[in-house]
């Protein structure tokens, strides 16, 4: 270890700066001239440097062994979300608490975190639970919610709408029921954002599931067909099917 | 859209109650979060633990959000929090915990790293993780920050409740720490 030069000294903090980039520019235009005529405080800067390139490289060979790991932190996570307590995750094991989920459901959990089921169904997609799972809206809009689930799960159990579920799938299939109109869509759509966790102002929520549950059964099946594969779209197509929706009634003639 | 407003734009959609910006959030950050928790807590189900209460306490504070300061900012300041207060747990003995001051000056060995061989560096990876674990908490956050997440100084600052100026000091040093260790172990293999 030997005595360092005054001049380095006066370097010597900077140098970390310098290789974030946060130097001012005069600071740092002196720094590289000193680095340019000093082999020694320019070998630091590189041993330095090293340091990084290395840190990287182990932040980068650990990715693929995390990836068990992140699958089970979400899972966990949906679980916390859902207000689900006990679903802390157990260190090692990512629970999986369906039927947890349905009686808290049940139960009433917050209405904002509805949005959370959707997270959950990425993880473990099954349609039954994401029908049932829905909380319960307030009460006078219970048995407005009651029609939508037993119709949601009718058109859960028709084989179309695994396809209109699955992502990617991007004409709809064939289904027993009418195409949706854009009403429907429209209808559907905001469901859709309900669940997604948009309470709202409170007043918004209750209103779609009523008007969806008054149509007529077969209007309201060909709603609630649309429902799953809504939930498939990424938010901005969903808001762009809206708008278009919207202006298409609201503009019949175009 | 670049990444940082793809990280507002969702930022904001969750706080309009979009539950999947949620999910997108954790798909980007859980990763990044879970590297560097790995590290300042240094126990794979502890870290596994804050990555969740992290993203939990975002869901919970995305009313909140405002769109002023960078996500990450906010999120890397989310975790570094929980790190901290883990680490200051009874059940953990932390010999480093009292010997970070910031304000100390920085004293070093001059020409002491050997600094030419950066594909020596990546095979001795793990020596520098192990190296990385020995230093005060602040320091590592610093250093992992900077180095490896690609913070700047003020975002790093904001996250340890600091001053730039500090950060600036304790990066420096966790940053010659570990060159001095990969400089011991290149002397070592000659």
């Amino acid at each position: 270890m030997s005595e360092i030069p005054a001049r380095c000294a006066s370097f010597e903090a900077d140098l970390s700066a310098w290789i974030d980039g946060e130097l001012d520019a005069g600071r740092s235009a002196e720094l590289r001239a000193h680095l340019a005529a000093c082999a020694a405080c320019a070998g630091r800067v590189e041993a330095l440097r090293a340091v990084d390139a290395t840190l990287r490289e182990v932040a980068r060979a650990s990715g693929p062994a995390e990836t068990a790991r992140i699958e089970r932190m979400r899972a966990a996570t949906a679980a916390r979300l859902r207000g689900d307590a006990s679903g802390r995750l157990s260190r090692r094991s990512a629970p999986r608490r369906r039927r947890m989920v349905t009686t808290l459901a049940a139960a009433g959990a917050a209405a904002g975190i509805a949005a959370i089921v959707l997270f959950a169904e990425r993880t473990e997609p099954t349609r039954e639970t994401t029908a049932i799972a829905r909380p319960a809206p307030p009460s006078p809009s219970a048995a407005a919610s009651h029609a939508i689930a037993e119709a949601e799960q009718r058109a859960a159990e028709r084989p179309a709408s695994d396809a209109f579920a699955s992502k990617g799938a991007s004409t709809p299939p064939e289904t027993p029921t009418a195409t949706p109109s854009d009403e429907e869509l429209e209808l559907a759509s905001a469901l859709v954002a309900e669940e997604r966790g948009a309470p709202g102002p409170g007043d918004l929520a209750t209103p779609i599931r009523e008007r969806i549950a008054a149509l007529a059964p077969a209007d309201r099946e060909a709603v609630l067909a649309a429902v799953p594969r809504l939930r498939a779209m990424a938010p901005e197509e969903r808001a762009a099917l809206l708008e278009r929706a919207r202006r298409a009634r609201e503009h019949p003639a175009e | 859209m670049s990444e940082v407003d793809e990280d507002v734009r969702l930022m904001l959609a969750l706080r309009a109650g979009d539950g999947s910006a949620f999910e997108a959030l954790f798909r980007r950050w859980s990763a990044p979060l879970l590297r560097y928790l790995d590290r300042m807590v240094r126990d794979e189900a502890d870290a596994e633990e804050l990555v969740q209460e992290t993203f939990l306490r975002l869901y919970r504070a995305r009313e909140r959000y405002r769109p002023d300061a960078r996500f990450s900012t906010w999120l890397y300041t989310i975790a570094t929090r929980l790190a901290l207060n883990e680490l200051r747990r009874p059940r953990r003995q932390n010999p480093h915990r009292s010997t970070d001051d910031e304000d100390a000056p920085v004293v070093l060995p001059h020409g002491g790293a050997r600094a030419d061989d950066v594909a020596h560096a990546r095979r001795i990876g793990e020596a520098v993780e192990g190296a990385l674990g020995t230093l005060p908490e602040r320091q590592r956050a610093a250093l992992w920050l900077a180095a490896v997440e690609g913070l700047s100084y003020a975002e790093i600052a904001a996250s340890l409740a600091t001053t730039e100026k500090s950060v600036k000091a304790l990066v420096h040093r966790a940053r010659l720490a570990l060159a001095e260790r990969l400089g011991e172990k290149w002397e070592a293999r000659t």
